[in-house]
């Protein structure tokens, strides 16, 4: 069976991005690779989403990139969590939790006649 | 080394291309390795990946959106320090008009003498021709003498033909009070020397040159009248046409 196609919601992919990031530097390929491995598949980034918000994110200074040399010796662009991206990656799944408790917590109520 | 922002277009533009091909190329890898043959790995790759020209647009979009938020956020952030500072605002803002100011006229000064032909037909075959009169006075530009004019003329092998011109005044009365106004002597093919031909009145031939048996400084004179008319009356024909010289 093929696996739920997924629709992030809005700002959802930068903080799963950075939250990859922040594990270790790594290029591209590696991203689309963990985010879709720990997702079980759900998370599938195309190239179209994948790259624009990780150049978004370099241009913000959240991400810094550089050029290296994979196990394989081949050249790759690395990205690596910035201080600032540290902090925005904090703040954002500390909001990211506290909503989805609070959706939880209401989507969660028992339904059935009032006692 | 870090790569920011000083990062020029194609230099960005190469790094993109480098960067998704890698990601493409490791992704056919990792599905030949699983046993896909190279057509079906590129195939899915695709499928998955989306195109890659699709890929560097939606990227240059992120650039353009970014450097045009950067703008704005400079310009505001100027704008609010000009106002906390409004004398280095006048400062900065007066340095800009003169320096602007300064250079735009030296530069309509630069344009009318230097590039802009000038306005007679052919320009680039005309030249000014002198005296040098450095041997004997100080002066290495000297007008010539009416009967130098001649003997240039006569003599002449290089150019279509050469006329002459000197400043003078005149006296000009009419109905008001008289008025001593600046004027040029001018031999009679000076018109057709310099290809134009006045706004308005006629020019002067050659026989106007010859009017007369009068001394070769006085005979200029009749052609002197018609030129000033021309620059300075322009527009004002009723007031001139009862003037004389």
């Amino acid at each position: 069976m093929a696996p739920p196609k997924s629709d992030l919601p809005q700002g959802t992919l930068d903080l799963l991005i950075l939250k990859t990031v922040a594990l270790g530097p790594v290029h591209g390929y590696a991203i689309a690779q963990r985010l879709q491995q720990i997702s079980r598949d759900v998370v599938q980034v195309p190239g179209g989403s994948l790259y624009p918000a990780l150049h978004r994110l370099e241009e913000r200074k959240l991400l810094a990139a550089e050029w290296r040399q994979t196990e394989t010796g081949r050249d790759a662009k690395f990205y690596r969590l910035t201080k600032t991206g540290r902090a925005f990656l904090d703040a954002g799944s500390a909001r990211w939790q506290q909503l989805s408790e609070t959706v939880g917590l209401i989507l969660g109520m028992a339904e059935g006649g009032a006692k | 080394m870090i790569f920011g922002r000083w990062l020029r277009r194609e230099e960005k533009e190469a790094h993109l291309e480098k960067e998704l091909l890698f990601h493409i190329e490791e992704r056919v890898a990792e599905l030949m390795r699983s046993g896909v043959s190279e057509a079906e790995a590129r195939r899915r790759t695709r499928l998955e990946f989306g195109t890659v020209e699709q890929v560097k647009d939606d990227c240059r979009d992120v650039w353009t959106a970014r450097w045009a938020e950067t703008l704005a956020l400079d310009i505001r952030y100027a704008w609010r320090n000009l106002r906390r500072n409004p004398g280095f605002a006048v400062v900065a803002i007066a340095t800009l008009a003169l320096g602007i100011g300064g250079l735009t006229a030296v530069f309509s000064a630069f344009d009318s003498m230097l590039i802009r032909p000038l306005p007679y037909t052919d320009p680039d075959r005309l030249v000014m021709v002198w005296d040098d009169l450095s041997k004997t006075d100080d002066r290495t530009k000297s007008a010539p003498a009416p009967a130098e004019w001649y003997e240039w003329r006569r003599l002449n092998t290089v150019f279509s033909d050469i006329a002459s011109t000197q400043p003078t005044e005149a006296t000009l009365s009419g109905d008001g009070a008289p008025e001593q106004v600046p004027a040029r002597n001018a031999t009679g093919n000076f018109w057709s020397v310099l290809g134009v031909k006045p706004l308005i009145g006629r020019g002067f031939v050659e026989e106007e040159d010859r009017n007369g048996a009068r001394v070769a400084g006085d005979q200029l004179r009749p052609v002197a009248a018609a030129l000033w008319r021309v620059a300075r009356c322009a527009g004002a024909e009723d007031r001139c046409e009862r003037c004389s010289l």
